[in-house]
């Protein structure tokens, strides 16, 4: 039981990225003028698809890959969802069906080129994105079709019993999901060897590279789920509506700790890292600065976040 | 040629593959289309080499040192957001502006490899992003405008045989003789083939990053520049294809992922196959949206048949 527990312990990665977000809270509602709970509750809930697509994007890292095409993939899952459904619930079973196996075979495709082909992860992930962009545009032309019907969309725009958005409830169970999947199966306890050590996992009768494969297909799911509760906020279809969160994911895992080397899963940094970025954002609006901040800001963020790890790290050695 | 020995004649080779393609390529179209052979053509395929060329440069001698640049593109979106905006005051001076911007954003990126130890994919992916927010910031919109008096200075008549083929086969035969025969060029390849055993036969890891990124980011804004005059205006998206790209003719004309391995001309000769298939593209008039899917998958198929090495050797 001790033994369990232990695992439970967040890591110090985790944990710094907790404090920085508190301290951005902080700073947040001094700007606001007010103390607002619901405001926050209200940015969780629109932070929610990008924290889903983070968690893919934590898989993804852990296995020592990199994933350039979850904004792809949320963008290529908004347009299949949109357009299956066609503003009809009645199409509810056919729209998830689709769009779900879209997303599978984005992954399947990533998966089997980083490894059977061989080609590095994030060049062959970098071609999938554009090549999903040009398919989308392709089908539908330029001018999407479809839309998400009002029924559907309470899974990002209503409350459980008024005190939490369902999205930030979908978010928390898929952080659960994986988070048991990694620490308490076999299955997964084998994917983060492999990630540390794929020459050694080989060694001890592991298979690297299946599991290398079934990371992409899960971050393309997560990615998917991502892209639903996306539709599910804004509605409509529209073209590149997920591009932002490919940088925004490795923007949320590199402040949550996440390391590129592989071997580390820090899914609550993946969390904090998520809201720090949802809540600059909200900052950059209250300040009233141009929408081009952001970048500049996300791209400081990197680099500052990943400067630090690794002065910490050298001074620990 | 007894001097075009050992490594270069070996890295030379390595950018056959990419000659066969681009004859190929020249000798189907030529037949099929009448077109091809016209001087409003040729004029107009070299117009296209000519940016294509100078990021696909850069980029390959960053990969020569075994980094990569993701940044280029948008460092080349800088180049004409910048021209659009300054060059109505500035007149000539805003392209050694533009240079300059594009300079220092190479050395940013280096400063953040070399002091801040930060993965080079990823440096450059941040300063991808902060480079797009400074465009955006400069030209929220494509627009501006650039003369047509740099159009008429450069390009001319269009005319196949002009200032644009020139400027590139100089460039070129450059950085040939400079990687092949100098000191710095020679490290360069040094530090991508064994970083370690570089830096303890005393090439200097530091001067090689920040003089690669420079350059990297030196050539992606004349490209900027160049696309800009061609455009006539400034367009911040319009350089996000071009990392792609520009890895895409690395790959394709023997240049190593992992580094230490090919040859600028190889590069030359890629980047004139891809311009001749996007070429028989257009004039077999296919949509553009099914040339975007299939310059996906022609990447693909270049990094799986002419990648040397294993995948995961250049991590992540």
């Amino acid at each position: 039981m001790n033994a369990a527990l232990s695992q439970l312990r967040p890591a110090g990665a985790s944990l710094r990225a907790l404090a920085l977000l508190v301290a951005l809270l902080a700073v947040f509602f001094i700007a606001l003028g007010r103390f607002s709970p619901m405001l926050a509750l209200d940015n969780i809930r629109q932070a929610a698809p990008l924290g889903v697509v983070v968690l893919g994007q934590a898989l993804v890292l852990m296995m020592g890959r990199l994933d350039l095409s979850v904004g792809a993939t949320a963008s290529l899952a908004n347009i299949v969802l949109a357009s299956v459904f066609a503003g009809d619930m009645a199409n509810l079973v056919p729209a998830l069906a689709a769009t779900f196996g879209a997303g599978l075979l984005v992954g399947l495709a990533n998966g089997l080129m980083a490894t059977k082909l061989r080609i590095p992860a994030f060049l062959a992930t970098l071609a999938s994105s554009l090549i999903i962009a040009g398919l989308i545009i392709f089908f539908t032309g330029g001018s999407p079709r479809g839309s998400v019907p009002a029924g559907f969309r309470t899974i990002t725009e209503a409350w459980f019993l008024g005190l939490l958005p369902y999205s930030a409830l979908i978010w928390l169970v898929l952080l659960l999901g994986v988070l048991v999947l990694v620490h308490f199966t076999m299955l997964g306890r084998k994917m983060l060897l492999a990630g540390a050590n794929p020459v050694a996992a080989r060694h001890s009768g592991i298979p690297a590279d299946a599991l290398v494969v079934l990371s992409f297909v899960l971050c393309s799911l997560l990615a998917t789920v991502g892209g639903i509760l996306l539709s599910a906020i804004t509605g409509m279809a529209s073209i590149g509506v997920g591009n932002a969160y490919t940088l925004d994911s490795i923007a949320a895992a590199v402040i949550g700790g996440a390391v590129f080397a592989g071997g580390v899963f820090l899914p609550l940094g993946a969390v904090a890292g998520t809201l720090i970025l949802s809540f600059v954002q909200s900052l950059l609006y209250l300040l009233s600065l141009p929408a081009a901040a952001k970048f500049i800001v996300q791209g400081a963020i990197i680099v500052l976040a990943l400067a630090l790890a690794n002065l910490r790290q050298e001074k620990s050695s | 040629m007894p001097w075009l020995k050992g490594s270069i004649r070996f890295n030379l080779a390595l950018g056959l593959p990419a000659l066969v393609l681009a004859l190929l390529v020249a000798l189907v179209v030529g037949f099929a289309s009448e077109d091809f052979l016209r001087p409003g053509n040729l004029g107009n395929l070299v117009n296209r080499i000519v940016p294509l060329g100078l990021v696909a440069l850069g980029e390959a001698i960053v990969l020569f040192a075994g980094r990569i640049d993701l940044s280029v593109g948008s460092v080349m979106s800088l180049g004409t957001a910048i021209m659009a905006t300054a060059s109505a005051g500035l007149g000539w001076l805003a392209i050694p502006l533009a240079l300059a911007a594009g300079l220092s954003c190479g050395l940013a990126t280096a400063a953040g490899v070399v002091f801040l130890r930060v993965n080079p994919l990823i440096m450059t992916l941040a300063t991808s992003a902060i480079v797009k927010g400074l465009t955006l910031l400069l030209l929220p919109s494509p627009g501006g405008e650039v003369d047509y008096l740099f159009y008429e200075a450069f390009f001319g008549m269009d005319e196949p045989l002009g200032l644009p083929l020139y400027l590139i086969l100089a460039v070129f035969l450059l950085a040939f003789v400079v990687l092949g025969w100098s000191r710095f060029g020679r490290s360069l390849y040094a530090v991508g083939s064994d970083e370690r055993s570089a830096y303890a036969n005393g090439v200097p890891i530091a001067r090689v990053d920040f003089v690669v990124f420079g350059l990297s980011g030196l050539l992606a804004a004349a490209a900027g520049v160049i696309m800009s005059i061609r455009i006539l205006s400034g367009d911040p998206p319009v350089g996000d294809p071009y990392t792609l790209d520009a890895i895409a003719a690395a790959v394709l004309g023997g240049v190593a992922l992992q580094g230490g391995r090919g040859n600028v001309l190889g590069v030359l000769v890629a980047v004139v196959a891809l311009v001749l298939i996007s070429n028989a593209f257009n004039l077999m008039e296919i949509n553009t949206n099914v040339q975007a899917i299939a310059k996906g998958l022609i990447f693909v198929l270049a990094l799986v048949f002419f990648m040397r090495g294993k995948a995961g050797a250049v991590a992540p």
